[in-house]
Order: structure tokens, then C-alpha cells, then sequence
């Protein structure tokens, strides 16, 4: 409302503007000839300046003052014929009929122009007004803004980069999830799984494609937790994915041997297993067509959605193996928030809530003064016993 | 809110300029005083207007309100308060939001000083002003809008452009638009004339005092620009020939042409045709500039704005206006009388000599600019004309103008006496000559041609002050009566000096970075030392440093010469978090009137980098002249002749009495 009566003392302003001067009745016109006389004097006050100076002689300042002279009185001629056809004088109603134009036109210009171009109904956002604000009420992206803040303060600091880079790959922002992992693997090059999380990342913007370098990835976190799960899933789809089927049906075979029979992704394995053991049993000169026709089809859509499907699943058992080492590192040193969040949730998303409840007990008893940070916990407790009643 | 009625206030601004444009040019037309009163309120008005609005923007700025797309996209909450302030006007939207406030800002100054202006003439250049603003009110409006919003507001910033977080920001853009823009004044004085006014002797007289202000700010706002590319970019260069460069020097050019040309058309009712046209030439180089700037037909750091959309727009605002003057001028050119005779050898002749060299080197910058982008459009080949074509052509048609600089202002109107000037100038050329010759004595291995040029540069620095030195007579005055004489010289005369001297002592800089500019590249370990110039520079290692936003690797120099005092230099490398971009902050030592510029490479992790050294000898003239010349036009706009009004009746003397009543 402030907004609008502003805007019409605005109008009201800019209308008067016009509208005042066309009211009032001026004085006459002050005809040229007086700058001229006055034009003139200045030009022979400059003439004798000139001759006191010694710029010019006694005999060419006469001269350039006879010449402004004629120039005068040319002037002046000039003049009294054309003040002969001016002035006349125009009748009130004229001046009325213009500013009523003035009166209604500003305005209208001015509304209908800003109606067409402005916002009227957004408030200023300014960044104050936006700290202030609850940070439950805000959306992802301004949330994430401000861990990217922190971090750009404090880029040391690794279990912010692996808070973040989860939910960058939320954000469909596969490159800054990356990036992020790889600040974790810089930082921490201990993080479980660090390697091929960078790998899968990598492996989300090639579109599904195993490059050179994620696979090196994979490679490199298989020589250091070679139960790598995921490392090996994501190698043997290299080896598809190359042609190289012989090596690659026996990829898949390992993979499959070793695993869980309750593994979510064995159907979709157990498939590439038999897809690559019929291409490497017709063997006709596998280097020249293989590769070409497993290049042109690459994996299908229904072959990336369920890797997804699987994935999500798989990161439960890696998320297993994480969570006792992060539950570990917790009762060592409590003092980590978002680490009790992340094992709180883990343990939810595991279908474990007894042990999720014990986390928020502790959590609770060792950040006791953090209102803020309580209330969250609340918050998740209170979900949890929601999802035990519907159960 | 504080936005909205910002953006409410610039369509008001609209508004009034539309009835601006009509309603003074009319009661000039049917000589309607009421009428073209108008203009003298709603000038300032439109300037408060567009004030308001900027306020405005500038609080979006300061208070980082990011649901301003045009806020969000160009600054960072962790900006330091200053540079939350340049922000404003370091990227497109705002900087024509600055470029419309000026505008307007020029057309208030004539409404509120113009007394001395016929009111038909005032009334006219008001009216051709608000067509100017309508234009590109509407031009920021529709394709420009600062105030456009976006919801929900972004949490964060995208960062001003890290080259442009500098102090230069603040200073450059403002100055040069008030330069460019101010010659939209002589523009609208030159349609004004037109359009049913007087083109004399008095027309000059009125529109001098604008152009002299469009002209210093212009001269202070292009060298501002070279000192900042200077040091900020850390190329050591300071004029790079770079077509957004020169899109400013050209006008500069023809705004000196102008400005000695209206001197001729003032004193002498000569050269008047010429006169309109260097007006109209001098706005519409502006104007292309800002087509070349902001269309995106060009790339440098100045090209902010790459949107063909509003290239078509100003591509029209530039046809219309251009083309509308210059058939207006060629309609009424014919029609004007010759104005008085000279000889060639007069003031008048020389005047007319620097308007043809001037015009000129306008016009060669003008091709060297263009002429890339034609051969572009027409065949698609990428062509660069750079350094070699400029310093082939532009030179050697400046040299003739620098030679004959000291002449002119002894030269007296309508037909003048070779020999007597010269004669005055003897000194002057003696002492030019033994500075000559002393620079060949004094310096080993370096061309004749420096001496040469360092020698022409005593020469317009001397004769600058030939004028005063022979009216001053101190010969014949004496030393009391020579300063007496000096003291009732009128201030033009001083304007004119220092005018001349800004053009020598940087000629003096440029010939003497040139010739004996000593660079080193080197690649350095912490704890070496480098000697440039007999300046030892010892590199002490690398400080990382965190600054508010970003963070800065600084290296540590220790700089000692025997006899001198010892001082550090701190170049740095700088990486801007919020737009990943490194700078190099170059490190300047001035040092008398010259500069130690020391510019870094990339930084090792063992603290070696590779350095570059320059040794800039006399460099900081360049930019000294500038300001001797920007100088000299604020003295010559005090002297009291550009202020000739009715008001002043009581002084006119009493032996042309009888004339002035006679008519």
C-alpha cells in the first residue's frame, strides 16, 4: 500500500511539473536584440583588452569594432522583422485544454508503462531480510548456498564437502558433485569409498559412459577396499561397455559370485553377464564390429535406470559399511553435527531406527546448549516414531 | 519497494521527457513563453527522477537484494561497501541506467544556468535533449532493465567482474560518460540552431562553455582509462589501440576540432558550417561507440553487454539521430552565409590547419576501427588493424599539428605576420634544440629520434607559454610590471596554455616510455634478486593472504638502489571465489616521474614465478598531460567571456551608447 500512495505523490509531482509552468503567466519574451547589445559590449570590452594586450594594433582594433558594429545593426534588422510576426497572444482556454492533457496523460504513460514492465507486488529481498529468515522455510538451493559460503571460508574443511557433494548430485550438478569429491579425496584421502564416488559422478556426466578416468578411479579405491561393491559393478560395465566381453562376462561372474543373493542389481548384472558371454561365444573379429555396435547402442535407458534403481540399494550397503565407521568416529569425537545428522539418517534409511534413536540420545547429550540443533533432532525423532506407527 | 519505486520513477522519467520533447520545441515554434517554460522545470525533474531511480538501484546493490536479476548477476554480498557502490554501473544495465542520468543531468544544467541563452534557442536544445532521452529511456527499458525481478531471490551473488573491483571503477566510467554524454549538448545546440535558430558568431559563444565541459571531462575519463588498464591488467601498456579505445578517442579528436573550430566561428563568424558539422560528428562518434560497445559487435574488457537485440536498438536510436542530423544539415547548410575573410596565415588559418589535421586523425582512427569489422561482415575474415597501422598513420599526422602548436596563439586574427611569431619562438626553439642535444649527450644507444621527439616536447611545452611570456614583456615591463601584465591577462589565454603544455609533457612521456623503457622477464626463486635499472629488487617470499572476497597469494620485494630510499613492492595474484577467476595486481613504485611496474605469472608451489620487470621512464607524464589539459579547460570555462548575459547592461560603456540605442 505504502508503495502505491509513494508512487502517486510520484505522478502527482511530475504532473505539476508540467501542469505549473503552463499556469503561469511569464514574462514577455526577451527579444534576442538585448544578448545581442550585450553580445556586443562583451566583444568590444575583449577588442580593447586585446590592443592593451598588444595583440592587436590601434588600427585593427578600430577596424574589428566597426565590423561588430555592422554585425549589429545587420542583426538588429534581422531581428525587428521577425519580433514583427511573433507574440501573439493565445487564449486561456489553450493552456487549459494542454494541461488537462498533462494531467491525464503522465499519469496513464506512467501506470500503464510500469504495470506492463514492473513487479509491484515483490517486497525488496535484501540480504539481511534473507539471514533472518528460518532456514526451514528456505529452499535447497539457498541452503546450499550457504554451505558453499562456508566452505568458501573455511575449503579445508572435508566433511562439508561430503555433506555437500551428495546433494549436488541431487541437483542433477554432476560436476560440482565431482569436484566436491574430489576436495573430500584431497583432504581425507581416507573417506570410505571417496574414489568411486568421484568415479560416479564423473560417470553421471558422461551419460552412463565409463571413461578412462573414472574407471582409473574405480581401480584405484578396488587396490584399497577391494570389496568395493560398487568399483567392481561399475569396472565390469567398462568392460561391456569396451567390447571386451570375454573379460567382462568374467567380471560379471566374480562380482555375482561374491555377492549377497539378496544384492538388488544381481538381475541386471546377472543380464550383462549373459549379454557379454553370447557376444565373446560368436567371436567374429570382436575389435572390428563389437566395439562399434556396443559403442552406437550404449547402455539403454532401461539399462540406466535400473543401474539407478540399483545404485540407490547398493548405497545401502555401502552406507553399511560408512556408518560404523562414522558411528565410530562420532564416539570419538562428538563435537561433528552434521556427521550425527548424516548417521542418524543412515541409520533411518538402513530400517535401523532403534539404533538411530540411541544416536539422538547421545547426540543430544553431547550438544545439550545448541537449542537449534536439538530442535532438529526433535524433529527426526518425531518422524521416525510417525513411520513406526504406520509400520 | 524501495526497487519498485525506482523502477516506477524511471517510467515517470519517461513521461516527462516525452512531453519535454514536444512542448518547448513548440512554444519555440508559435513563440509561446508558457510553453517553453515547460522545459526549465521538467529538465530538473527528469534528472531527479532518474536520480531517484539509481538511488534506488544503488540500495538493491548496497543491501544485496538478489531478486534484482540485474543485482544478483553482478555483485556479491562479501564486497567490500565500495565496490557494492561501482557495482551500480560495472555491467550494462546499470551503466546506461549512469549514461540516461547524465543525460539528464546535462539538459537540467541548461534549464537551470541557460539565463544567458536566447529562450527560443533554449527551449529548442531542451526539446532535442528529451528526444535523446526518450530514446534511450526507452532503450533501457525495454532492452536493458535494471529492475527486472526474479523470485524466489538467490542466495547468493555472481560477483562484479573481478577486473573491475577497483578503486578505477569509481572514477572512469563517470568521468568519461560525462564527457561523452556532454557533447550531447552541443549535439542538441546544434540541432537547436538549426531547427529555426541563429547560427552566428553568438551561437558559438553559447555552445563553447558546453563543449569545454564535455571536452575535460573526456580528456580526464580516457586517461583515468589508460592508467587503469595500465596497471590493472598487467600488460604495462597504457594505450592498446583498442577499438573500445578508440571509440572514446575519436570523439576526443573531433571534440578538439570542435572546440578551436567554434573559436574561429565565435571571433570571426568563419568556418560556421564546419562548426554544425564537428557538433553532429562529435555526439554521433559517441553514440557509435556506444553501438560498438554494447552491441557485442566487439569483444574487450568493456564489452559487457553481447546482445544483438540491443545492438538492432541502438542501431536505430544511431540511424535516427545521425541521419535525421545530418539531412537537417544538409538542408539548411546551403543556406547559411560565408562568414568573414582571412588570410592563410592568420589565427584563423592555423585553426583551420588543426581542424584538418585533427579531422584527420579522427577519421584515421575511425577506418582503423572499422574497417576490421566491415572486412568481417563481408567476407568473414578476422583481421586485426593494430599498433603498427595506428603508429604508421596516426603519428605522423599528429607530428605536423605538435610542430606547429606553439604558432598559432601568437598569430594574431585575419591575416598575421609569419616572421614576428618566429621571431618569438627563437628562444623557445634554442632551448628545444640544447635539450636535444643533451638527451644525445646523455643517453647511449638509443635513437636519434628520441632526442628528436624529447626536443619537440621541450619545444610545445616552452612555447606554450610563448603567448604569455611576449604579453608579459618582461623586457620592457620589468619584473613588477611584467607580473602586473600577467595578472590582467584574461584566464583564456592561461586555458589555452595549459592546454598546449598537456599536450607536451605527454608527448614527453610517450617519446620517453618508448624509447627508453628497460623490461626484464624472469623466472625467480625466493631469496633472488633481480636488478633492473640499477634497482635491486629481492624477492622475499609469497604471503597468502585472505581478503573479503577472495583470497591472494602476495609476493614480497625488498627494492634498494644506492643513494635511494628502500621501499617493498607487493605484487599479487588474486583468485576470486564467487567467479573462480584469478587477477594479477600489478606492483608501481612511482618514482619522480617515472614508474618501477613489476607483474607476476603464475606462482609455483616452491614460491618461483616467473617476473616481469619494467623500467618506465617518464611514464607517469603521460598522464600528467591529461591533466594539464583537462586543467586548461576548466580555466578557459572560468574566464568571464563565456558568461555574457542581458544582465550585465550597467558596464557597457558610454561611447557605443549611442550605437546600441540607434538600434
Amino acid at each position: 500500500m505504502t508503495f502505491w500512495i509513494l508512487a502517486a505523490i510520484l505522478a502527482f509531482i511530475a504532473t505539476l511539473c508540467v501542469v505549473m509552468p503552463l499556469a503561469k503567466n511569464k514574462d514577455e519574451l526577451v527579444p534576442d536584440i538585448q544578448l545581442d547589445k550585450a553580445l556586443y559590449r562583451a566583444r568590444i570590452n575583449e577588442i580593447d583588452q586585446d590592443l592593451k594586450l598588444g595583440r592587436i594594433s590601434s588600427q585593427q582594433a578600430e577596424a574589428a569594432k566597426s565590423e561588430e558594429g555592422r554585425k549589429l545593426i545587420s542583426i538588429a534588422k534581422f531581428e525587428k522583422a521577425d519580433e514583427a510576426q511573433s507574440t501573439s497572444a493565445r487564449s486561456i482556454n489553450f493552456y487549459r485544454v494542454l494541461q488537462g492533457v498533462c494531467l491525464i496523460s503522465i499519469p496513464i504513460i506512467s501506470l500503464s508503462l510500469y504495470l506492463f514492465l514492473g513487479s509491484p507486488f515483490i517486497p525488496d529481498q535484501s540480504l539481511a531480510s534473507r539471514i533472518s529468515a528460518d532456514p526451514a522455510g528456505q529452499s535447497l538451493e539457498e541452503n546450499v548456498s550457504r554451505v558453499e559460503a562456508h566452505l568458501a571460508k573455511s575449503p579445508n574443511d572435508a566433511s562439508g564437502w561430503a555433506v555437500l557433494a551428495p546433494v549436488y548430485t541431487r541437483m542433477n550438478r554432476f560436476n560440482d558433485a565431482a569436484n566436491a569429491w574430489s576436495r573430500v579425496l584431497q583432504l581425507n584421502p581416507k573417506y570410505p569409498e571417496v574414489r568411486s564416488m568421484i568415479a560416479e559422478a564423473l560417470l553421471n556426466t558422461t551419460g552412463g559412459v565409463v571413461t578412462k578416468k573414472a574407471r582409473d578411479l574405480f581401480l584405484a579405491e578396488l587396490k584399497i577396499n577391494p570389496a568395493s561393491a560398487k568399483s567392481r559393478y561399475y569396472i565390469a560395465l567398462s568392460l561391456s561397455q569396451e567390447g571386451r566381453f570375454e573379460e567382462a562376462s568374467k567380471s560379471w561372474q566374480l562380482l555375482i559370485d561374491g555377492t549377497n543373493p539378496q544384492a538388488p542389481w544381481l538381475a541386471t548384472a546377472k543380464q550383462y553377464r549373459d549379454d557379454a558371454m553370447k557376444r565373446s561365444g560368436i567371436k567374429p573379429s570382436p575389435k572390428l564390429e563389437l566395439p562399434k555396435g556396443a559403442i552406437t547402442k550404449g547402455p539403454t535407458k532401461e539399462q540406466i535406470l535400473a543401474a539407478q534403481k540399483m545404485n540407490d540399494k547398493d548405497r545401502n550397503l555401502m552406507i553399511q559399511s560408512m556408518v560404523d565407521g562414522l558411528a565410530e568416529k562420532l564416539n570419538a569425537d562428538p563435537s561433528d553435527q552434521q556427521g550425527w545428522l548424516r548417521l542418524i539418517r543412515a541409520y533411518n534409511v538402513l530400517g535401523n531406527n532403534q539404533s538411530a534413536k540411541s544416536a539422538i540420545y547421545t547426540a543430544i547429550n553431547a550438544h545439550a546448549s545448541d537449542v537449534r540443533f536439538i530442535a532438529s533432532l526433535n524433529e527426526i525423532q518425531q518422524m521416525m516414531e510417525k513411520q513406526d506407527k504406520q509400520k | 519497494m524501495i526497487a519498485e519505486i525506482g523502477h516506477f520513477a524511471l517510467v515517470i522519467a519517461l513521461a516527462l521527457s516525452l512531453i519535454q520533447s514536444v512542448l518547448p520545441a513548440w512554444g519555440a515554434k508559435i513563440k509561446d513563453t508558457r510553453l517553453m517554460a515547460v522545459g526549465q522545470t521538467t529538465a530538473p525533474a527528469i534528472f531527479l527522477f532518474i536520480a531517484l531511480s539509481f538511488a534506488a538501484l544503488t540500495n538493491a546493490y548496497v543491501t544485496s537484494d538478489f531478486s534484482l536479476i540485474n543485482v544478483w548477476s553482478n555483485s556479491h554480498s562479501d564486497q567490500p561497501l565500495i565496490y557494492k557502490f561501482t557495482s551500480v554501473w560495472g555491467n550494462h544495465e546499470g551503466s546506461m541506467l549512469l549514461w540516461v542520468m547524465i543525460l539528464a543531468f546535462f539538459a537540467s544544467l541548461v534549464a537551470v544556468f541557460g539565463n544567458t541563452l536566447p529562450a527560443t534557442l533554449r527551449a529548442n536544445v531542451l526539446s532535442v535533449q528529451a528526444w535523446i532521452l526518450v530514446a534511450f529511456l526507452l532503450f533501457v527499458l525495454f532492452t536493458s532493465n535494471p529492475f527486472e525481478r526474479q523470485i524466489p531471490a538467490p542466495f547468493e551473488g555472481n560477483d562484479l567482474n573481478p577486473i573491475l573491483q577497483d578503486l578505477g571503477l569509481a572514477i572512469h566510467p563517470p568521468m568519461l560518460y560525462l564527457g561523452y554524454v556532454g557533447f550531447s549538448i552541443t549535439f542538441s545546440f546544434a540541432i537547436a540552431a538549426m531547427m529555426g535558430g541563429r547560427i552566428d558568431a553568438a551561437w558559438a559563444r553559447w555552445v563553447r562553455p558546453w563543449a569545454l565541459i564535455a571536452w575535460v571531462f573526456l580528456t580526464a575519463g580516457i586517461a583515468m582509462g589508460s592508467y587503469w588498464a595500465y596497471y590493472e591488467l598487467g600488460w604495462g601498456g597504457w594505450w592498446f589501440w583498442d577499438p573500445v579505445e578508440n571509440a572514446s578517442f575519436i570523439p576526443w579528436l573531433s571534440g578538439t576540432a570542435l572546440l578551436h573550430s567554434a573559436l574561429v566561428m565565435e571571433k570571426r563568424e568563419a568556418l560556421k558550417i564546419w562548426t554544425l558539422l564537428l557538433a553532429i560528428i562529435t555526439f554521433s562518434m559517441s553514440l557509435l561507440g556506444t553501438f560498438l560497445v554494447r552491441s557485442g559487435v566487439l569483444t574487450s574488457v568493456h564489452s559487457f553487454a553481447n546482445d544483438p537485440e540491443r545492438g538492432v536498438f541502438i542501431l536505430i536510436i544511431l540511424l535516427i539521430f545521425i541521419g535525421g542530423s545530418l539531412t537537417l544539415f544538409a538542408f539548411r547548410s546551403s543556406s547559411l552565409k560565408a562568414g568573414g575573410l582571412f588570410q592563410p596565415i592568420s589565427r584563423e588559418g592555423a585553426l583551420v590547419f588543426n581542424n584538418l589535421f585533427l579531422a584527420t586523425a579522427a577519421a584515421t582512427v575511425l577506418v582503423g576501427t572499422l574497417y576490421p569489422l566491415i572486412i568481417e561482415v563481408i567476407n568473414g575474415a578476422k583481421i586485426s588493424v593494430g599498433e603498427p597501422f595506428f603508429n604508421m598513420t596516426f603519428g605522423p599526422i599528429m607530428l605536423p599539428l605538435l610542430i606547429l602548436m606553439p604558432l598559432g596563439p601568437l598569430l594574431s586574427w585575419k591575416r598575421a605576420d609569419f616572421y614576428p611569431a618566429m621571431q618569438r619562438l627563437f628562444a623557445v626553439f634554442i632551448s628545444a634544440v640544447l635539450v636535444a642535444i643533451l638527451v644525445l649527450a646523455f643517453t647511449k644507444d638509443e635513437p636519434y629520434l628520441a632526442a628528436i621527439g624529447i626536443g619537440l616536447a621541450a619545444w610545445v611545452i616552452l612555447g606554450a607559454f610563448a603567448e604569455i611570456a611576449t604579453r608579459a614583456n618582461f623586457r620592457k615591463a620589468g619584473l613588477v610590471g611584467g607580473l602586473h601584465r600577467i595578472k590582467g591577462l584574461p584566464r583564456s589565454m592561461w586555458g589555452t596554455a595549459f592546454g598546449h603544455l598537456g599536450m607536451g609533457v605527454m608527448l614527453l612521456g610517450i617519446v620517453g616510455v618508448s624509447a627508453f623503457e628497460k623490461e626484464l622477464v624472469v623466472e625467480i626463486k625466493p631469496k633472488d634478486v633481480v636488478t633492473i635499472s640499477g634497482y635491486e629488487l629481492k624477492y622475499n617470499g609469497v604471503i597468502p593472504v585472505t581478503g573479503p572476497n577472495y583470497s591472494e597469494s602476495v609476493l614480497n620485494f625488498t627494492v634498494s638502489k644506492p643513494g635511494e630510499k628502500t621501499f617493498e613492492l607487493n605484487p599479487t595474484k588474486r583468485f576470486y571465489t564467487a567467479r573462480k577467476t584469478p587477477t594479477t595486481e600489478a606492483a608501481i613504485e612511482t618514482i619522480w616521474l617515472s614508474q618501477l611496474y613489476v607483474s607476476l605469472g603464475d606462482i609455483k608451489s616452491d614460491g618461483s614465478v616467473v617476473l616481469r620487470v619494467w623500467w618506465k621512464p617518464l611514464i607517469v607524464c603521460i598522464w600528467l598531460g591529461a591533466f594539464f589539459m583537462s586543467l586548461g579547460g576548466l580555466i578557459s570555462l572560468s574566464d568571464r567571456r563565456l558568461r555574457v548575459g542581458v544582465a550585465k547592461t550597467s558596464k557597457g560603456r558610454t561611447k557605443f551608447k549611442s550605437l546600441e540605442n540607434a538600434v
